[in-house]
């Protein structure tokens, strides 16, 4: 029963106010009209209690009983409202931890380039301060000068600091941690993303989603039913002359009468959302929790979700004419000053490969073609050889010379300005004149059907061979996609590679579908189709021309380093920014609509026992025959009525840890699940209230008078 | 799949009981047999006095028309446990992660107040007329006076028939009264139109709804589903009128 997360008392006096609070018949006739029922009944049990004797007829019990009903009655009326007062306080906790970040902080404003102490709420747009190590960063911004590591952990949980550079944003709240840095403040006071989240969270007190309007109306029906059954049944007790309590009558209806389920309905709800957050996952609205529960296609982009990103070379591949050695060289050359990881993984490789070009000298003062999304190379300009023939191999004789190194030095020698280039194969073909183009187009598919994208490297006009590189899968993406796969989730990867290499990737993955060579427009078309079809469709994306799609798709969830735009249209935001993330976001969405499930199930299920237990309590002691419905052999008829009423009552709390925690969740087939959660808590509702009412009834009966 | 559900239902009811009074050219299990699937099925007949039949074969006789859905029957039968099934997808549903779907179609918060309103109804149209019998002494000078189990079972037989569309009758003669045929006739009314009024919406309301390309969480076939939805039925039907059981026939 006691649930305890950190530091944070469940007997905070603030839960105690605020669940004392929502006692009141108002809020409960608003929200919960099933605890306002037991409320109702709580009164007139005791109304009783305190005028004895209002009828002979129906008040045939001492005054005690009354009492003792009635005081089991608002406890349970209060261990409904102490949940969802606990799940509150838990959104609260994580508001509170965020809302500390923002207290007011010195900022050293930049004025004409002098430093000027501000308060950090004076700070407008466009204003530039100067933050150092250790110091925090005002507010949202955009770095213009300087590199810094920053620690981002209040904001992100994730414990490393980041390394950023210019024009990266960064978070007002955050720490530098090294170094120091420029910031032009981009956001204004009080609508930087940190308050943005406060908001989100805060919102938690939420409207209802469909399924919970569903499955009020299904208890207040319920309800509804068990109210006219105990009502007739009144009546019909007395003319059949059974001298029925009234407050025994109480008892039966509040026992009937979904409360489990009715009274842990709102913790649910509110403790789903705190889930999420507690992943850093803001969401903006429960539904968009209950969506992701429902979602049966998730469209992935490659990039970043089911790869890390950042493409290694993996292979050299030379064309006909040249060696492999010719490959490295001139791949070597042509990326010794491209700063990329995918220019570095070429230089790692061809270290690893220990071939090193003998141009190096040359290429050591080269200068560096950058690349352009026009010409689409990058590559080296070898500087104009100054003392040219002195030495005809200067930099190494040792090394073996190859039809590169001496092409490479006819020219020079013959004063031709040697250019080496690499690029995508059509944007070297474009230049290229001396190759074989179906050799190379040929090779190239070859390296993409093994799941690599080729990069072309030229030297001059003249093809010399394939760069294969290749994106790494990401760590346990296999696993997770295992996972979804099997809960009969379809994934669909939206790649701009071509088909060949999405393919593989797919593949090696485990993904469903490709979308290949697509642009990322293609995306909300993709959506839409899949929408028609009637599939619930989550997705991911962080730039603004992702912005129509999430706020298309029934799961939309944003990168915290996306775009503002982004960030607006998508019903969830990732703080992480870790794409993989929505995997998460589908699992505890499921997790929220099979808690209620399968806490509604118990609650009904419970009612079987607490039949027989109050039945035999009711007619025993006029209709002898009755007697055979006795199973339980309950000390006596009060103490059924009170045992079943406590029963009732402390069930609520033994499953506050569940309804706030979530039913376990496995990854596997639905009709496996389904029979499961059935055996546990279909079964185990019928079998527990048995044993806990017989239990209750032995320890209430070594105290019974 | 459903009308073995059916038959199931039906043999579940006539093994716990056995006629006590009337002999007839069936036999004891034949008669009763007979007994309960017609009144199952919602026709009505029955080849035997129901005064004759023991507690247990009434008991049997009551669940039939407290289901009142026992598929091809000669009434509700079917569209009953269309709302059922709904109801029980809906739980089944959430059980396992999933907004709630019927023929790959969601089921919307709509339709579960509709159905829970056809659940509503029936209890309400035999217990409430039952209580008004009662005390209006109607209930007491049809039936010898006295106040027993017998003639409560006989008065909780008369509506539930009604409300069941079912036609078979427990009261015998002395129920021609201006009473009983008024209060009967409504009931009969309320326990036909409205039902089939709110079934029809749900029906209207999913006529209009796109139908999924999509294959079905829970297949609505199989022992499985079944099983759940029998467990279903019984907690909505029986458990509403269980005390009601115990009150009447099971105290005969």
């Amino acid at each position: 029963m006691v649930y305890q997360r950190g530091k944070q008392s469940i007997f905070d006096s603030k839960i105690l106010r605020d669940s004392a609070v929502k006692l009141s018949p108002l809020y409960l006739a608003r929200n919960s009209p099933v605890m306002f029922t037991v409320e109702v009944a709580f009164l007139l049990v005791l109304g009783i209690a305190l005028i004895p004797n209002m009828s002979s007829d129906f008040v045939n019990e001492n005054s005690l009983f009354y009492f003792e009903s009635a005081i089991i009655l608002i406890a349970t009326v209060w261990f409904a409202t102490f949940s969802e007062s606990l799940s509150e306080a838990q959104a609260r906790a994580k508001v509170d931890s965020l809302r500390n970040l923002e207290k007011e902080v010195q900022a050293k404003k930049l004025v004409g380039g002098e430093e000027v102490p501000v308060a950090s709420t004076s700070l407008r747009p466009g204003d530039r301060v100067r933050v150092y190590a250790g110091e925090i960063i005002p507010r949202d911004g955009i770095i213009t000068e300087g590199k810094s590591f920053i620690d981002e952990s209040m904001m992100t949980g994730e414990s490393n600091p980041v390394f950023k550079e210019k024009d990266n944003p960064v978070l007002g709240g955050t720490k530098v941690a090294s170094d120091k840095i420029t910031v032009e403040i981009t956001a204004e006071a009080g609508k930087s993303f940190l308050d943005e989240m406060v908001s989100l969270i805060e919102g938690a007190t939420r409207p209802k989603t469909k399924n919970e309007i569903a499955l009020t109306i299904l208890l207040a029906g319920l309800s509804l039913i068990f109210i006219t059954v105990v009502g007739t049944m009144m009546f019909l007790g007395y003319y059949l002359g059974y001298r029925m309590d009234i407050a025994v009558l109480f008892a039966l209806l509040v026992a009937l009468m979904p409360t489990t389920i009715g009274a842990l309905l709102p913790a649910i709800g509110i403790a789903g959302i705190n889930r999420l957050a507690r992943d850093n996952i803001v969401v903006k609205s429960g539904k968009g929790v209950e969506a992701a529960g429902d979602c049966d296609v998730l469209i992935l982009d490659k990039t970043g979700t089911i790869t890390e990103g950042a493409r290694r070379a993996i292979a050299f591949v030379p064309l006909e004419a040249f060696t492999e050695q010719d490959i490295v060289e001139a791949a070597y050359a042509s990326s010794f000053n491209d700063p990329t990881p995918e220019g570095r993984s070429i230089i790692e490789l061809a270290n690893q490969m220990k071939i090193e070009p003998s141009f190096m000298m040359e290429v050591l003062a080269a200068k560096p073609i950058d690349f352009n999304s026009e010409t689409r190379y990058s590559g080296i300009e070898l500087s104009p050889k100054k003392k040219l023939s002195v030495n005809p191999s200067p930099s190494n004789p040792d090394l073996p010379r190859t039809r590169v190194s001496s092409r490479i030095e006819d020219m020079e020698g013959s004063n031709i300005q040697v250019r080496i280039l690499k690029g995508a194969v059509d944007a070297i073909l474009k230049i290229a004149s001396r190759v074989n183009e179906a050799e190379l187009k040929w090779k190239a598919q070859e390296v993409s059907k093994t799941g690599g994208t080729p990069l072309a490297v030229a030297i001059n006009d003249e093809v010399i061979g394939l760069v294969s590189l290749k994106d790494t899968l990401k760590k346990d993406i296999r696993e997770k996609l295992g996972e979804v796969h099997i809960t009969g989730i379809n994934t669909v990867m939206i790649t701009g590679d071509n088909l060949l290499t999405a393919r593989m990737i797919a593949k090696e993955a485990g993904i469903d579908q490709v979308m290949a060579e697509a642009k990322p427009t293609d995306k909300l078309g993709r959506v839409v189709d899949e929408q028609l079809k009637g599939h619930v469709v989550g997705m991911i994306g962080d730039g603004t021309n992702d912005a129509p799609a999430l706020a298309k798709a029934d799961i939309g969830l944003a990168m915290n380093r996306g775009t503002a735009a982004a960030r607006e249209a998508a019903n969830m935001v990732d703080l992480d920014s870790d794409p993989s993330k929505i995997l998460k976001a589908v699992k505890l969405g499921k997790q929220l609509l099979m808690t209620r499930g399968a806490i509604t199930t118990f609650s009904i299920a419970n009612d079987i026992a607490k039949y027989f237990a109050i039945l035999p309590a009711m007619f025993s002691k006029v209709n002898p025959k009755a007697e055979a419905l006795n199973l339980m052999h309950l000390h006596s008829p009060e103490s059924a009525v009170i045992s079943t009423l406590i029963f009732n009552a402390v069930i609520i709390p033994f499953l506050i840890p569940l309804s706030l925690k979530g039913v376990k969740y496995k990854a596997e087939p639905l009709e496996k699940t389904f029979v499961k959660n059935m055996l546990i808590y279909g079964v185990g509702g019928v079998v527990l209230p048995f044993a806990g009412i017989k239990a209750i009834d032995l320890l209430v009966g070594l105290f019974w008078r | 799949m459903l009308i073995g559900f059916g038959i199931m239902l039906i043999l579940g009811f006539s093994q716990q009981s056995g006629p006590t009074g009337l002999e007839t050219r069936f036999g004891n299990f034949g008669t009763v047999l007979f007994n309960e699937a017609s009144i199952a099925t919602n026709t009505g007949s029955a080849n035997s006095a129901l005064t004759g039949m023991s507690p247990n074969a009434v008991i049997g006789l009551f669940l039939g028309m407290f289901v009142q859905a026992i598929p091809g029957a000669d009434g509700l039968g079917m569209m009953m446990m269309i709302v059922f099934v709904i109801l029980t997808l809906f739980l089944v549903g959430l059980m396992v992660g999933k907004t709630p779907e019927f023929m790959s179609m969601k089921i919307n918060p709509r339709d579960v107040k509709i159905a829970a309103f056809v659940f509503l109804i029936h209890p309400m149209i035999i217990l409430i007329p039952a209580v008004v019998a009662y005390t209006t002494d109607n209930a007491q000078t049809v039936v010898s006076g006295v106040s027993s189990p017998m003639t409560f079972t006989q008065v909780l037989y008369e509506y539930t028939s009604a409300a069941a569309n079912n036609g078979s009758d427990y009261l015998g003669t002395s129920a021609n009264t201006a009473f009983w045929n008024w209060s009967t006739a409504w009931v009969m009314i309320l326990g036909r139109y409205p039902p089939i009024g709110l079934m029809l919406a749900i029906a209207g309301s999913f006529t209009t709804r796109d139908r999924k390309e999509v294959v079905e969480p829970i297949k609505t076939s199989g022992p499985l589903f079944v099983g759940v939805l029998s467990v279903m039925v019984f907690i909505l039907t029986v458990l509403t009128f269980f005390p009601f059981l115990v009150m009447g026939p099971f105290s005969l």
